[in-house]
C-alpha cells in the first residue's frame, strides 16, 4: 500500500468537505428544539446515537411520531420529533424496542418528562373566557386548572404526553403546514417551554 | 428479464417496504435499519459512525451488524447491486449514456492479445497457474473510497454526530419518499422536499462516478465481501469463446465494478462483486456462471485442443 499526492488529498479534501458539512450543521442548529420521543431528551446524546432509521415513527401505534425537517438545521431534518396531532404518547415504549442504537429509552411518565404543555396565543380563551375547558377535561394526570376562565398549566405534574394538544380543537382545520400550525396548547422541551413563557410568548 | 431490470425491481422494493412502514405500523424500518424488533440488521456504516459518536456499543447494534456481516459473507456485496437507490439517480441523471460514460472512465484493462496467446493464457488458467480466486490482500491506497470512509470516521468522531448520514444519498431518498408521503398525508410543506433532491443531483453530478469513488458504504460492504466465498461469477472455458482464440473480454467490459474473471490478479479484487449479473447476461458463449459454490470444471486438454483445430473466428 503506497501512499500518493493523490490519495493525501483525497483524504484531506473528504476530511475538510464532511467536517464543513457538521460544521454547517452546528450553525443552523436551532434553539427550538422539538419534542423527541421517550428517553431522547438529552439532545447531544439523542444526535449523537440516532442514525434516522425510521422505525420509531412507523411504529408508533398512535402516530404521535413525526419527522423533521431542513428548515430547523441540517441535523434536524430526518430526526423523529413528537407530533401530537393525531394522537398522545402513551409511553408504550414500542419505539424504544424497535431503536437499533438505543438512542430511546423506557422513561416512567410519572417522574419523567417528554416536555412540557403551554397555552398559546391560539387559545380559544384569550377571546372568550370560560368558552373552553377541553384541555383540562382530557388530561390524564390532571395537570391543567382553569383559572379565571383561562387554563392554567401545572408545569410540575404535566409530563409533556401530547394529549391536550391532540384533542385541542383550536386551529385543527386551518392547518397549511401540518405540524407547523400551533393548537391553543403546545408541548415544549422544559427548557424551551421556560424560555417562551419568560418571553411572553406563551403561558 | 435483462438483469438491470431484475436489479430495478429490487431496488424499488427497498421503497416499497418503506412504503408499508409510511401507511401501517410496521416498524420495518428503512435501510439504515430493518428488520423486526432488535432483530434488524443495521446499516455498517451508521453502525460505525454512532459507536464513534456516541462512545458506546449497543446490543441491538452489535445484533444488527452481526447480521448484516452474515448477509454480507453469505451473499456478497448484493446491497450495492440490487438494493441501493443510487441506481435509480444514476439512471434517472445519466440514462442509458451513464453506462457508456462510466466504461469510458473504467481503468482500462487492454490485454490485446493475438489468438495463440489467447488460447496459451486461457491454458495457463486452467492448469490453475492464475487461479479464479484472489487471496484478499490489504486495500490499495488509490481506491478514494477509503479516504473517504477514513474522513467520515475522523469528522464523526470530531463533531460527535453521524456526519456520513446528514449526505446520505441512500438516507436522503428515503427521507424524500418519508416527507413526500406525509406532504400528502398530513400537509406537512417543507423545504426539505426540495433540497434532499437537489443535494443527491448535486453529489451525482459533482462525483459521476460516486459508487466507485466516494461511496464509503460501499466500501465498507467491500471489506467485508473479502470474506464472501459464495455466488462468485465464474467462467467455464469449455464454453468461453477465449478457448477458441477469440480475445473476447464481453464480460470484463459489462462489468461496473472493474473486474476481469480472466485475470483477477491484474483487475480489480473479486470480493467488490456486487453479484449484478452483467457478465451473465453478456457472455455470448453463455460461459459465465454465478453458482452458490465454485463448481470445478476442469476441462481435458483435448476439449481444448480441439477448438484449436477449428477455424478461427
Amino acid at each position: 500500500m503506497s501512499l500518493t499526492r493523490r490519495d493525501f488529498l483525497a483524504a484531506i479534501g473528504a476530511t475538510a468537505a464532511l467536517c464543513g458539512v457538521a460544521g454547517v450543521g452546528v450553525l443552523t442548529r436551532s434553539e427550538d428544539v422539538p419534542v423527541r420521543p421517550p428517553g431522547a431528551q438529552d439532545e447531544d446524546g439523542f444526535l449523537s446515537a440516532c442514525i434516522r432509521c425510521d422505525r420509531c415513527r412507523s411504529i408508533c401505534p398512535e402516530s404521535s411520531i413525526g419527522v423533521g425537517h431542513i428548515e430547523d438545521g441540517i441535523f434536524a431534518a430526518r430526526l423523529p420529533a413528537m407530533v401530537f396531532h393525531d394522537g398522545r404518547c402513551t409511553f408504550c415504549n414500542l419505539c424504544v424496542g424497535v431503536c437499533p442504537t438505543e438512542a430511546l429509552h423506557s422513561i416512567d411518565p410519572g417522574q419523567d418528562k417528554l416536555g412540557v404543555a403551554v397555552i398559546t396565543s391560539n387559545c380559544l380563551t384569550w377571546d372568550d373566557p370560560g368558552s373552553c375547558a377541553v384541555c383540562r377535561d382530557v388530561c390524564p394526570y390532571g395537570a391543567v386548572t382553569i383559572v379565571g376562565g383561562m387554563p392554567v398549566v401545572d408545569r410540575s405534574i404535566c409530563n409533556g404526553c401530547g394529549e391536550c394538544v391532540h384533542l385541542c380543537p383550536a386551529l385543527v382545520y386551518r392547518s397549511v403546514s401540518g405540524d407547523r400550525s400551533m393548537r391553543g396548547v403546545e408541548v415544549y422541551p422544559e427548557s424551551v417551554a421556560q424560555r417562551k413563557v419568560d418571553d411572553g410568548e406563551v403561558r | 428479464m435483462k438483469p438491470s431490470a431484475q436489479r430495478m425491481l429490487a431496488g424499488a422494493g427497498v421503497f416499497v417496504v418503506v412504503s408499508l412502514g409510511l401507511a401501517f405500523r410496521t416498524g420495518l424500518g428503512t435501510p439504515a435499519s430493518f428488520g423486526l424488533g432488535v432483530f434488524a440488521a443495521i446499516c455498517p456504516l451508521a453502525w460505525i459512525q454512532e459507536a464513534l459518536a456516541s462512545r458506546s456499543m449497543t446490543v441491538p447494534a452489535l445484533i444488527g451488524i452481526t447480521l448484516v456481516i452474515a448477509i454480507t459473507v453469505v451473499l456478497g456485496r448484493v446491497w450495492c447491486g440490487w438494493l441501493c437507490p443510487a441506481q435509480f439517480v444514476r439512471r434517472f441523471l445519466g440514462g442509458r449514456g451513464q453506462a457508456a460514460k462510466d466504461q469510458a472512465d473504467k481503468p482500462t484493462l487492454d490485454i490485446s492479445m493475438d489468438p495463440e496467446e489467447v488460447q496459451a493464457d486461457v491454458q495457463r488458467i486452467v492448469a490453475g497457474e492464475r487461479k479464479r480466486v484472489r487471496r484478499a490482500s490489504i486495500p490499495e491506497g488509490s481506491d478514494s473510497r477509503y479516504w473517504v470512509l477514513l474522513a467520515v470516521v475522523i469528522s464523526t468522531f470530531i463533531f460527535g454526530v453521524p456526519v456520513f448520514c446528514l449526505i446520505c444519498p441512500i438516507g436522503l431518498s428515503v427521507g424524500l419518499l418519508i416527507d413526500l408521503w406525509r406532504l400528502i398525508q398530513y400537509n406537512e410543506v417543507t423545504w426539505t422536499i426540495l433540497v434532499f433532491p437537489a443535494i443527491i443531483v448535486l453529489e451525482f453530478v459533482i462525483f459521476r462516478r460516486w459508487c466507485h469513488t466516494i461511496c464509503p458504504i460501499g466500501i465498507l460492504y467491500g471489506l467485508i465481501s473479502r470474506l464472501n466465498r459464495t455466488w462468485r461469477p465464474q467462467v467455464d472455458y469449455r464454453k468461453c469463446l477465449r478457448a477458441t482464440g477469440i480475445d473476447c473480454k464481453e464480460c470484463v467490459k459489462s462489468c461496473p465494478e472493474g473486474i476481469d474473471l480472466h485475470h483477477p490478479l491484474d483487475s480489480a479484487d473479486i470480493s467488490v462483486c456486487t453479484k449484478c449479473r452483467e457478465c451473465v447476461a453478456v457472455c455470448p458463449g453463455s460461459a459465465v456462471s454465478i453458482p452458490f459454490l465454485a463448481k470445478e470444471f476442469t476441462p481435458s486438454s483435448s476439449d481444448l485442443s480441439s477448438h484449436q483445430d477449428q477455424p478461427r473466428r
